[in-house]
């Protein structure tokens, strides 16, 4: 089975984050979780990649920290999206739009 | 969960403390302590738990970037001192540990071949005064070989010159051996400077009659003894403060560290390692200069004092870092 290459997807994990951010607040190890249960196994990302996404995407404000204990009682930084994440997260599915229309034109089978 | 912790340490340990990087890590562990609980509740042992977690963490230098600290990678500010072998740890402490033997052994020998002279000079034939006068000598020669053997043993440039830094198990594992070492180490100073003042005592006791002789041969014996104690002691305890001041202050590594060893950083940490070394070396030089040793061994007194003033200048200076 193809993996995904790290290259690849590194563009879009902003994407893919914000998109579950879009359905509440959340924090890394759930994100990470989500990430593996939506992507059925295909894609893994790293505690590193998810670090640094959030650090990047907080200073551009398109998320916000705030630390919760949540159910388990034990305390995490949690992360929800922003009026400006919502609008960075529609124009980055408009851009994977117009990505996978152009490169399926290089694909055959 | 040990074992991610240490894992994660290791790789921070050379990263700048920051605000920053304190959180990026906090941040990573809290995740990676999720994930292993969460294979663990799976019902995965500790061993494939701990390799899944560490295997999907990733790379720092991905991290680099949003921490402010790419420069910082790739720069010399980046604390790249390899790592000392754990075994290279304790071959120090145990060659240390002899050389202190060897040292203290051949100050004894300076310090007590004044006996020599006095023992044979009770006999009025030249020849045994001068037997007395060679024994003097000779004791000395044997100690200056044993300084040579101290000096040659062993080649650790590389902690001397502070350009290894240790990793958390052989931090965990000094810390410890120090620990267990202190017992002895406070003993065998307790006893050693006690012998040094109490060493005017018997030149006093015995300062009646033609006993004189046997009071000052007393006394060498005493301070003999003392600094032998002293000396082996501060050797052995030396190779730990050593080894774990090589983990500079300003990078995480420093996280690893307590607060008494941050203290054996600073500059007062570092006359504190000499401090009773330069006492014995007044009281010597003082008592050698004027022969007046019950008013030498008043420094000794000054020493505890001095001692006293500079730990809490310590704890005071220590409160203003914080």
């Amino acid at each position: 089975m193809a993996e995904i290459s790290s290259d690849v997807i590194r563009g879009y994990n902003d994407t893919i984050i914000l998109f579950l951010l879009k359905e509440g607040p959340s924090y890394g190890y759930e994100l990470s979780k989500r990430i593996r249960q939506i992507s059925e196994d295909k894609y893994i990302i790293k505690e590193t990649t998810l670090y640094s996404a959030f650090t990047r995407m907080e200073k551009n404000g398109y998320i916000e920290s705030f630390v919760d204990e949540g159910d388990s009682g034990k305390k995490r930084t949690y992360y929800r999206i922003t009026d400006q994440g919502n609008a960075y997260y529609e124009s980055k599915c408009s851009e994977w739009d117009l990505t996978k229309e152009v490169i399926e034109k290089f694909i055959r089978r | 969960m040990e074992t991610i912790k240490n894992y994660l340490t290791n790789m921070f340990m050379s990263l700048p403390n920051t605000p920053e990087v304190v959180r990026a890590k906090d941040e990573l562990l809290s995740m990676m302590e999720d994930k292993y609980q969460e294979l663990r509740d799976e019902g995965k042992s500790d061993n494939e738990a701990v390799g899944i977690v560490i295997s999907e963490f990733g790379n720092l230098e991905e991290l680099a970037e949003s921490l402010g600290i790419a420069d910082q990678m790739t720069e010399e500010k980046r604390d790249t001192r390899p790592v000392l072998p754990m075994e290279k740890a304790k071959e120090y402490i145990e060659i240390q540990g002899q050389k202190g033997n060897l040292v203290s052994f051949g100050v004894f020998l300076c310090i007590t071949s004044v006996l020599s002279p006095i023992i044979f000079g009770i006999s009025d034939l030249d020849l045994i005064v001068n037997f007395g006068i060679a024994g003097m000598f000779i004791m000395i020669a044997v100690a200056v070989i044993l300084f040579i053997i101290a000096g040659s043993k062993g080649d650790f440039k590389e902690i001397e010159k502070k350009t290894v830094v240790l990793d958390v198990e052989t931090t965990e594992y000094v810390r410890n051996e120090k620990a267990r070492y202190s017992s002895s180490h406070v003993i065998m100073l307790a006893i050693g400077v006690g012998l040094c003042i109490c060493s005017i005592l018997p030149p006093i006791l015995f300062s009646i009659g033609n006993l004189e002789d046997l009071g000052a041969g007393l006394m060498f014996v005493f301070v003999g003894v003392g600094v032998l104690l002293i000396v082996a002691s501060s050797y052995k305890q030396g190779a730990y403060d050593n080894l774990l001041k090589l983990n500079s202050s300003k990078t995480m590594a420093e996280r690893i560290m307590t607060e008494e060893e941050k203290k054996a950083n600073t500059i007062i940490g570092n006359i504190e390692s000499v401090y009773w070394q330069t006492v014995l070396a007044l009281f010597l030089i003082i008592g050698f200069l004027t022969f007046d040793w019950s008013s030498a061994a008043g420094i000794w007194i000054w020493g505890v004092i001095g001692k006293i003033a500079l730990g809490i200048c310590g704890k005071l200076l220590g409160r203003e870092e914080d």
